[in-house]
């Protein structure tokens, strides 16, 4: 053992959907310093131990994005996540191939799903027809126009959140972190000629969906900082298009039902999402909830200083130019 | 959310649109006011040993599947606690309450409560996850400090049930009663009846004794 190496143990997903009825855990232990990432485990394991064992990488410098795995469950770069900390926490490392993608064996996945979602939203710049790009001289920007999205531009595509992402994992009309932080990345780009249509075509394609849970910001190894970036689109859906959606509609529904007493009339909420109508639907649910919790029925009474809320609705809503 | 707003303060821009909204009211806010989430206040402020010291009816016997909240712990370099994905502030709680916390990887998932009401089936299949998997691994009930996620787990389980395609009876307490019940505080003082999935199962399982 040399020098400073501790035990490494690894359980390892393995997996040859061809031949194998179901998948199974082969452990490994090596001996490693403290400081060298998973990726560099696995590679010992596939020339010392087994050869069987298949991953994909390549640059082993967190460049290209090809060894994005779970780690004891989180969605990471397999070459920049080092053994010593997760020996730490877990006492073991377990590897595991990405979520939210089919396994084409042991710890390689097929990218289908990821790719598929990027091309449904078209996150490529698209010209003003009516203002072409000058072909033979450099399109120039403003530092002020970069500085709106210099975190976009150094995604890896990983797939690290798309792997870490729950609402991908439930639905498929979801685009995932990245599709919409790049088309985000397009929306604000002012070479790009459409971005009113991008705006009102995301709003039924899927933007709603993103539950502002984090888990990608925090899987992202290069910290696009993908729900910070939908949180952006959502903004910029409902300030060109209104409340039309119902994820929109509840977002503005929010805002102005504090309004009206500074405080959440939670009942009057559900029927600004789903109009009257939608409220019927869930009529059986809601009289389950009533019934446990009656208060929800009565108009809750304004606060104090509800006329001071009111002034301040109307202070922003005058910055902005309109309400 | 309000630790984020406050960070938000730090933007020129976004503190002059603040102060001029507040400066007809004449009220000033610097975004100085500290945000503190209750779990943080018991782990942190007062600490486990003194809450373990404090524990009249231990909650032995009682698995329990923290449940954290998405927005108690992410972005975790903006909230500056607990990890982002591997938090232990909550299991060191329950484990000072006598309780055994359960080990799962929905405990740091979403419940599903953001688009509950932008696509409610969607929301019930992401909550009947993390409950499928809390009961999976063993939990009586889960516990969380978050109230929405106590809508999208406790309220909304029939409907989560529905999504995933299987039974789930599953207790989920709010923070402050796992705390009330293991200090001694009533069923009644703590509003459990007011669940719509019925916690006396959970209760039951306690099998510690009443310290004096």
């Amino acid at each position: 053992m040399a020098a400073g190496a501790i035990s490494v143990p690894l359980e390892v997903y393995r997996f040859d959907p061809a031949h194998d009825p179901a998948p199974r855990y082969d452990r490994y232990t090596v001996e490693l310093e403290p400081h060298v990432p998973v990726l560099s485990a696995l590679l010992k394991v596939r020339a010392e131990i087994d050869p069987t064992l298949t991953l994909r990488y390549s640059c082993r410098s967190a460049i290209c994005g090809s060894c994005a795995l779970q780690i004891n469950s989180k969605s990471r770069l397999a070459c920049e996540t080092p053994v010593g900390p997760e020996i730490e926490r877990h006492g073991r490392i377990v590897v595991e191939p990405m979520r939210n993608q089919p396994v084409l064996r042991d710890l390689v996945v097929d990218q289908g799903p990821f790719w598929h979602q990027y091309d449904r939203i078209d996150p490529h710049l698209r010209p003003d027809p009516a203002h072409p790009m000058p072909v033979d001289a450099p399109t120039s920007m403003s530092p002020e126009q970069v500085e709106r999205f210099k975190e976009t531009p150094r995604c890896i595509a990983c797939a690290a959140c798309f792997s870490a992402c729950p609402a991908v994992e439930a639905d498929p009309t979801f685009p995932g972190p990245m599709a919409l932080a790049k088309l985000y990345r397009f929306v604000v780009d002012p070479r790009d000629g459409t971005t009113q249509d991008r705006l009102v075509r995301i709003q039924t394609e899927g933007l709603w969906l993103c539950l502002r849970c984090h888990l990608c910001t925090e899987a992202c190894p290069k910290d696009v900082r993908p729900s910070e970036r939908i949180r952006d689109l959502k903004e910029m859906a409902i300030a060109v298009q209104g409340a039309t959606e119902r994820g929109s509609r509840h977002a503005v529904g929010f805002k102005e039902n504090i309004r009206v007493a500074g405080t959440l009339n939670e009942t009057r909420l559900v029927r600004q999402t789903d109009g009257v109508v939608g409220m019927v639907g869930q009529l059986g649910q809601g009289l389950r909830i009533w019934r446990k919790k009656p208060e929800l029925l009565h108009r809750p009474k304004p606060i104090q200083g509800q006329a001071e809320v009111d002034q301040i609705y109307e202070a922003l809503d005058d910055a902005k130019g309109g309400p | 959310m309000l630790t984020l707003a406050n960070l938000r303060m730090n933007d020129p821009g976004v503190r002059a649109k603040v102060d001029g909204a507040l400066k007809p009211l004449g009220i000033e806010y610097r975004g100085t006011v500290r945000v503190k989430h209750l779990l943080r206040v018991l782990v942190e402020d007062i600490g486990i040993p003194a809450l373990r010291a404090k524990v009249r009816r231990p909650l032995g016997g009682l698995k329990i599947g923290a449940f954290y909240g998405c927005h108690l712990l992410r972005p975790s370099d903006e909230m500056g606690w607990e990890s982002g994905e591997e938090p232990h502030a909550f299991e060191d709680l329950l484990d000072a309450l006598g309780a055994e916390p359960v080990a799962y990887r929905g405990r740091v998932m979403c419940c599903g409560f953001p688009i509950q009401f932008v696509k409610p089936e969607t929301a019930s299949r992401i909550a009947g996850r993390q409950i499928a998997d809390a009961q999976d691994h063993g939990a009586h009930a889960m516990a969380t400090p978050c109230p929405l996620c106590h809508i999208s787990l406790d309220a909304y389980q029939n409907e989560a049930s529905r999504a995933v395609g299987r039974p789930l009876a599953m207790p989920v307490f709010h923070l402050p009663q796992v705390v009330g019940l293991a200090l001694g505080a009533s069923p009644e003082e703590l509003g459990l009846a007011r669940h719509l999935v019925p916690t006396e199962p959970a209760l039951a399982r306690i099998s510690a004794p009443a310290r004096t």
